[in-house]
């Protein structure tokens, strides 16, 4: 070999030395290629193709007639056709690859589940395979087309702050369920891995848990935690199981086992399970709840039944005094102005709310008259009906109470004027003043054939 | 809901105990119905009343007017909570509240 084919070979040899250490430390060291999956593949794929070329220069350097288009189209047949079909698995790993990081289905940093396998982070992937790290430091090696073919349950997905962990709890079959459930959001408000929860808008200490399914000797309870992209899963898990046999154990919540012989089991003394109290000192007030819907049939226990439901919510959401009075002040006037607008159309009535604010809807089917439809929109805070938004809406609302009567309130409230000079104060006004007075909001959905009357109320 | 009256010549007075609500409030319009007639001062004491709703402001607004005819009616000891409800009601501007 002359001098100058010498210089070039090592030029490229130096070259391409130079790319791998390039891209390899970008990969471990640049932060934005460590959690992007789409990048960290396009640099294994530029790497290959920087390898490839070398390779070909360094052929032609020793071989100046190589020419790579004749291998490929004239080249033996049946030497391709061996090359294929022995590489075929590692192309459709790399064809899998690109795939995966041009759709996405899981970012580097997601919790995923792949069928078949334990749960894992995702760590890497290159041109043959995707690494998800598992317990303290082992990984799990997956072949790309195996990654595309089967199911893969991201809980992360899009989430660029944290990723979920569904957790399943058992307990007996005479357990008090409610109980159970107030002691597992207990124990994740408790620890200190989880994150908050955003529901409805409202920042909730924790999400929901929900009673499931029936086993064969026990309850499901599940609930999904949330932890930070930085927080080991496996260290947030082991905290959750901790605090919440330690919380069954306490409580008397029974976890249950099959039994293979017959035992007598007393239980926890009554005089201790009387004696703990349901939730602990720092009980979380944040969480969404809605009471059953009771239904008025505008008889003389209507108001009772539903300043019941006021009660009910209030004493589950641990409201103070002022705020339960206000509630049952907004509940019983709500009632008592839809019931003068309609007659005799049963009405819907339930609330629901996390704590901080909560929603008190009133539901009818009816179809109303324009005088009706005029009173419920002057309740409205907004004066719209909140149900139309396309122009055949609008339309039908102009020919029901016509175009001068459209206007919004623009946030305004009917102001109350009183003297008792005036022997035309109408006492039906008084409910509404006290109602538009308190609420924060009065939304008016209104139908062809449903009402909705929601009254909102923020207690902070 | 308990109402207590007492009755001294033309002048009457009556505690409220309670909730004065649609429930209730039929009961207190009953009583003074039944006891208004030639009394010239009526006063109310709330120190006891812890709730009131639209009803029973139409129950104190009826009272209201036929004591102006009569004489006078004043409200006294009423809690935070009430004169809240008397305030955003404008019904401040109507009774009088000592």
């Amino acid at each position: 070999m002359d001098n100058r084919k010498l210089l070039g070979f090592l030029v490229i040899i130096v070259l391409g030395i130079i790319a791998i250490i390039i891209t390899n430390y970008l990969i471990r060291k640049n932060k934005e290629l460590k959690k992007n999956l789409n990048h960290r593949y396009a640099l294994h794929l530029v790497r290959l193709a920087f390898f490839v070329m070398c390779i070909v220069n360094l052929v032609k350097i020793l071989d100046p007639k190589f020419d790579t288009a004749s291998v490929l189209l004239k080249g033996s047949a049946l030497a391709v056709a061996i090359l294929g079909f022995a590489a075929q698995t590692a192309i459709s790993d790399i064809i899998c690859g690109f795939l995966i990081s041009f759709n996405k289905p899981f970012e580097v940093g997601d919790r995923i589940i792949v069928e078949g396998l334990e749960p894992g982070i995702v760590e890497d992937i290159t041109l043959r395979h995707t690494v998800i790290q598992i317990y303290d430091g082992i990984r799990i090696i997956v072949p790309n087309s195996q990654l595309n073919s089967k199911t893969v349950i991201n809980t992360s997905y899009h989430n660029t702050d944290r990723r979920g962990i569904h957790l399943k709890y058992s307990v007996s079959y005479d357990t008090d369920v409610q109980k159970a459930i107030d002691i597992i959001r207990d124990c994740v408000v408790a620890s200190p891995y989880t994150m908050t929860v955003e529901s409805n808008g409202i920042i909730e200490d924790s999400g929901p848990v929900y009673f499931m399914s029936y086993a064969d000797s026990a309850l499901i309870l599940e609930t999904t935690i949330w932890v930070s992209r930085n927080t080991n899963s496996y260290v947030a898990i082991n905290d959750m199981n901790l605090r919440i046999n330690a919380a069954f154990n306490k409580f008397g919540i029974e976890i249950p086992y099959n039994y293979m012989n017959v035992v007598k089991f007393d239980g926890v003394p009554k005089e201790v399970k009387e004696s703990l109290p349901v939730k602990t000192a720092n009980a979380p007030l944040k969480r969404h709840y809605r009471t059953d819907t009771v239904r008025l049939s505008h008889g003389i226990r209507d108001v009772e039944k539903a300043l019941e439901v006021a009660r009910t919510y209030g004493k589950r959401q641990g409201l103070e005094p002022r705020d339960l009075a206000q509630l049952e002040l907004l509940t019983e006037e709500s009632v008592g102005v839809i019931e003068n607008i309609v007659d005799d159309i049963p009405i819907r009535v339930w609330i629901e709310g996390s704590g901080f604010k909560y929603r008190i809807h009133l539901s009818f089917n009816a179809s109303v008259g324009s005088k009706e439809y005029r009173k419920l929109l002057s309740l409205s805070t907004s004066g719209k009906n909140e149900s139309i938004s396309t122009l055949a809406g609008k339309l039908k609302e102009i020919m029901l109470i016509g175009i001068n009567n459209t206007d919004s309130n623009n946030g305004e409230r009917k102001a109350y004027k009183w003297a008792l000079s005036d022997n035309r104060i109408n006492e039906d006004e008084i409910g509404e003043s006290i109602l538009t007075a308190i609420a924060s909001d009065i939304r008016v959905s209104v139908t062809k054939d449903k009402v909705e009357f929601l009254v909102i109320k923020s207690t902070q | 809901m308990n109402i207590k009256k007492e009755q001294n010549g033309s002048e009457m007075n009556i505690s409220l105990e309670g909730r004065l609500d649609t429930t209730t409030a039929p009961e207190l319009e009953t009583e003074l119905k039944a006891s208004l007639e030639g009394i010239d001062a009526l006063n109310f004491d709330f120190s006891a009343l812890e709730y009131v709703s639209s009803a029973g402001l139409r129950v104190l607004l009826s009272a209201q007017k036929t004591m102006n005819r009569q004489g006078k009616m004043v409200i006294r000891n009423v809690k935070p909570e009430i004169m809240e409800i008397f305030e955003v009601t404008g019904f401040v501007d109507i009774l009088t509240i000592e």
